[in-house]
C-alpha cells in the first residue's frame, strides 16, 4: 500500500511507452477496482464488463496524458469508472425510469477465488473507513456514488431539506478524507 | 473562499450533481486551482466507496481488453511550451523559465546529485563549480519549469536542454522534523531510483542540481524518508512531476 502509488505510477510510465506486459500488471492490479464500481453502479455484470473494457482502453490510449499529479492512481482510475458508470445510468434514466436506489439494496458478492489478497485488504480498509461515517452521511453517500442521485434528488427520496442532505454529503466525504489521512499517517 | 463553490465541488466529487450543475463546476474548476486541488482531493476520498465494492471482473476480460488494445493507437504526451493554459486539464505545467526568476541564495551551497541509470552517468560539467551549473540553468532563457504537485507545495523542476542537467527549485517548502528528510526519486520505466535527500533552508529555500537528466523518460517524485534516505520509497509520494514524456 504504502509504496503502491510509486509502483502503478511506474507501470504506467512503461504503458506510456507501449508496453503491453506493463499494461496486463496494470490490468491486473486495478481490474477489481474498476469493475466493482462498475458492477455496483450499473448493476449488470454485462454492462459492468463493458465500461471496464472501455476504462483500460481508454488507460492504453491515453497513458502518456494521465497525471499522476492527480493523486493515487488507483482512486483516480475508480473516479472515471465511476463517472462512467453513472452516467450510463443516467443515460438509460431518460429511456427507463428506474429506481436508482434499488443499487443499494445490491451488496457486492462476496470474495470470489480469483480475488488478489491485495484486493481483499484493501477493500476491508475502504469498508473500515465507511464504517467510521455517521449513519446518515453514509447513507447520503452511498444513494449519491452507488445509486447515482443528484442531491435533489436524495433530499426528495430521504425526505429532508435540501441543504440537511448536502451537509450530509459534504461532511461525509471531509470525514473520509480525514480518516483516510489518519491511515497513511499512522 | 466562495462557500457554494466548495460545497458544489464536494457534491461534484460524490457524483451527486445534474449535469448543468456538472458543466458549472467545470467552469469553475477550470477559474480556481485552489478549488479544483480541493475537489480532486475530495474526488480521491469519495473512491474510499469505489474500493469497498471492489471485485474481481470474469477472468475472460483479461484476454478480451488485452486483445482490445492490440490496434489502439497510443496518444502522445503532449507538452505544452508556451504559456497558454492547458487545453486538457491532464496536460503537464509547463511554463518558459522566463516567467519565473529564481535568486540563487548566496549562502545556499546547491547540492549535486547524479542521476545513473543502467550504470550511465552523465556528468558533462564535471569541472565546473556546481553553484555555476545551477545559475546556467536557471538563466538558460530556453529552461523549462516543470511544477511538482502534491501536498508538498512549493517544489519545481527547471530543465535545460543546453546544459542536460534540471536544477529542484524549491520555495517556502515546509521543514521536518529532525529524524526526517525529504527524498527525490527519479522513476523511469519500473525502475525507482533515489537521487538525494534534502532540507530547505529556514527560508523554504531548496536548490538541489540533478545532473545530466531532463523531464524526458523520467517522473521525479518526493518522499518523506528517515534521516539519510531510503533505498527504496518508504511513504507514499507527496510531490511529483507529470508523466514522462515519451
Amino acid at each position: 500500500m504504502v509504496i503502491e502509488n510509486t509502483t502503478l505510477a511506474a507501470l504506467l510510465g512503461r504503458v506510456a511507452g507501449g508496453d503491453q506486459s506493463a499494461f496486463a500488471s496494470l490490468y491486473d492490479e486495478l481490474s477489481s477496482t474498476v469493475f466493482g464500481i462498475a458492477k455496483r453502479v450499473v448493476r449488470d455484470a454485462t454492462h459492468a464488463e463493458e465500461i471496464t473494457q472501455e476504462v483500460f482502453v481508454d488507460l492504453w490510449r491515453l497513458a502518456a496524458r494521465f497525471d499522476a499529479t492527480k493523486g493515487n492512481l488507483r482512486s483516480w482510475v475508480a473516479t472515471i469508472a465511476h463517472r462512467r458508470a453513472v452516467d450510463r445510468v443516467r443515460s438509460e434514466q431518460a429511456h427507463r425510469n428506474r429506481e436508482r436506489s434499488e443499487a443499494l439494496a445490491m451488496v457486492p458478492e462476496t470474495s470470489g477465488p480469483a480475488e488478489l489478497a491485495v484486493d481483499r485488504e484493501s477493500r476491508q480498509r475502504a469498508v473500515s473507513a465507511l464504517g467510521r461515517l455517521s449513519e446518515p452521511q453514509r447513507e447520503a453517500l452511498e444513494l449519491a456514488y452507488y445509486g447515482g442521485l443528484t442531491h435533489v434528488e436524495i433530499a426528495d427520496h430521504l425526505g429532508i431539506a435540501l441543504g440537511t442532505a448536502k451537509t450530509r454529503i459534504r461532511d461525509g466525504l471531509l470525514r473520509l478524507r480525514s480518516v483516510m489521512g489518519e491511515e497513511v499517517s499512522s | 473562499m466562495n462557500q457554494d463553490a466548495y460545497d458544489l465541488a464536494a457534491l461534484g466529487a460524490a457524483g451527486a450533481l445534474s449535469d448543468d450543475e456538472y458543466r458549472t463546476l467545470e467552469e469553475l474548476l477550470a477559474a480556481d486551482p485552489a478549488l479544483a486541488a480541493e475537489h480532486r482531493e475530495l474526488q480521491m476520498s469519495a473512491a474510499v466507496l469505489a474500493e469497498a465494492s471492489s471485485e474481481p471482473p470474469p477472468p475472460a476480460l483479461r484476454a478480451a481488453v488485452l486483445d482490445a488494445i492490440r490496434n489502439v493507437e497510443q496518444v502522445p504526451a503532449v507538452v505544452e511550451s508556451t504559456p497558454s493554459a492547458p487545453t486538457n486539464e491532464t496536460l503537464a505545467t509547463v511554463v518558459p523559465i522566463h516567467r519565473r526568476r529564481w535568486m540563487i541564495p548566496a549562502t545556499a551551497a546547491a547540492a549535486v546529485v547524479m542521476l545513473m541509470f543502467g550504470g550511465l552517468l552523465i556528468n558533462q560539467f564535471a569541472d565546473a563549480p556546481s553553484d555555476d551549473r545551477v545559475a546556467a540553468v536557471l538563466d538558460d532563457d530556453e529552461s523549462v519549469t516543470i511544477d511538482l504537485t502534491g501536498s508538498l507545495e512549493g517544489l519545481s523542476l527547471v530543465h535545460s536542454e543546453e546544459f542536460d542537467a534540471s536544477v529542484l527549485v524549491g520555495d517556502g517548502v515546509t521543514g521536518l522534523d529532525d529524524e526526517l528528510v525529504y527524498q527525490l526519486w527519479a522513476i523511469r520505466d519500473a525502475d525507482v531510483v533515489g537521487l538525494a535527500t534534502f532540507t530547505p533552508a529556514e527560508t523554504g529555500e531548496v536548490i538541489l542540481l540533478v545532473d545530466g537528466t531532463g523531464p524526458d523518460g523520467v517522473q521525479f517524485a518526493v518522499t518523506v524518508e528517515p534521516e539519510g534516505g531510503s533505498d527504496q520509497p518508504t511513504t507514499d509520494p507527496i510531490a511529483v512531476s507529470p508523466p514522462p514524456r515519451l
